[in-house]
């Protein structure tokens, strides 16, 4: 089996060739700066960053952006609205203003409350692949990114060999590995980093974990943090600490853990269940591991 | 004679007051007696219409999550990796 290690998107970065083959697997981090040259706020001549500042009149844009806002509206569909591209401002009203290895851990904000505007008001001609922002509305699609960028890498790289890529924690998988058998992957504890909860085995599709636990700043007495809930345009107001989600793909799996830690764990366990395409183990700020009947299946029983 | 009658009079007028307080006092303490007694009474008949319930807050979840105790293990050597909140 063959690896690569890389930071990218302000995240550690591994892909994974089932193959003892050589491969191609050194052009992984160069498909990751091309990507976050497209969708990175945090850089000023990113193609999103271009976008955010063309608002009110339609803006040509690539394939893969294209690709990631058409996902981003599909989410925000099935989501009812809670996980949204359109939470830029409400982001850096949080204080969330610049990459997170710069962020201070202590911050001072203004009384000024952003609003999140409504991602239907989003514009999308598909004939010349182009989209209008509303006049105020700027995106943000670290949400969306990760997720799609796992789902192309593994696409790309299974040409090769099985392929995994765990892009931050975001995690897709091309299929079973050479062997037949699954590859496993550990949920890590959101309370003890050196620790995991459990371990699954992933045949296909995709794994993601949103959580409160790391990306996390003080402001005065209070805690925030980069999961915004769109209903109150701040850091959303829950009881899960972190939500794994398994999925036909990362993207989708990125999408419903997100609305897992927005709704909290009663509420978002009762709309995970009533979705087969889903399994989720979540973990409560009271240290509570609650699972979804339809987890059990992937649980390393090992 | 004058004084006696004054005397008798004004004795008269005090035993009626404090026969009469006494007998106020009684009535009013028989009266929120009377009223304890109902309201008990009242009180009796509603449990028995309204038995204390204890409400499971999870009982709108279609299928009750299955709490686990929190366990931690060591990554085993055979984990490709983890997945855990972007980093």
């Amino acid at each position: 089996m063959q690896h690569i290690e890389f930071r990218a998107m302000g995240c550690q970065m591994l892909a994974v060739l089932d193959t003892a083959t050589p491969t191609l697997l050194q052009q992984v981090p160069a498909w990751f700066e091309a990507w976050e040259n497209v969708f990175s706020r945090f850089r000023n001549d990113s193609e999103l960053s271009r976008l955010n500042t063309h608002a009110g009149a339609f803006f040509s844009v690539s394939e893969p952006l294209w690709q990631v806002i058409q996902q981003a509206l599909s989410a925000a569909q099935i989501s009812g609205g809670l996980v949204t591209p359109t939470v830029l401002d409400a982001l850096i009203e949080a204080g969330y203003a610049c990459s997170f290895e710069q962020l201070p851990a202590q911050q001072v904000l203004s009384s000024k409350t952003a609003r999140v505007l409504n991602w239907q008001d989003i514009e999308c001609n598909e004939h010349q692949r182009s989209v209008r922002l509303p006049r105020g509305t700027r995106l943000d699609l670290s949400g969306f990114a990760k997720g799609w960028c796992a789902d192309q890498a593994v696409r790309r790289l299974s040409v090769h060999a099985p392929a995994l890529m765990d892009a931050g924690g975001d995690i897709a998988v091309s299929g079973a590995m050479a062997d037949g058998g699954g590859w496993c992957v550990a949920i890590a504890d959101p309370f003890a980093p050196d620790l995991d909860l459990h371990q699954i085995t992933l045949h296909s599709g995709g794994v993601a974990t949103s959580g409160r636990d790391y990306r996390q700043w003080q402001v005065g007495e209070r805690v925030h943090h980069h999961i915004i809930d769109p209903r109150t345009a701040q850091p959303a107001h829950t009881d899960v600490m972190s939500a794994t989600v398994i999925a036909a793909s990362a993207s989708a799996a990125e999408m419903a853990a997100k609305v897992l830690l927005i709704l909290g764990a009663q509420a978002g366990m009762a709309w995970l269940d009533a979705r087969e395409d889903f399994a989720a183990c979540v973990v409560t700020e009271l240290r509570e591991c609650l699972m979804s009947a339809s987890f059990d299946q992937y649980l390393d029983k090992g | 004679m004058a004084n006696a009658n004054y005397v008798g009079v004004k004795t008269l007028i005090m035993s009626v007051s404090v026969l009469g307080t006494l007998g106020g006092w009684g009535f009013l303490a028989t009266h929120q007696m009377a009223q304890l007694k109902e309201k008990q009474a009242q009180t009796a008949s509603e449990a028995a219409i309204m038995p204390l319930r204890r409400v499971n807050v999870a009982a709108n979840v279609v299928q009750k999550p299955t709490a686990v105790p929190m366990r931690q293990v060591k990554t085993a050597a055979r984990a490709v990796t983890r997945t855990r909140s972007s980093r």
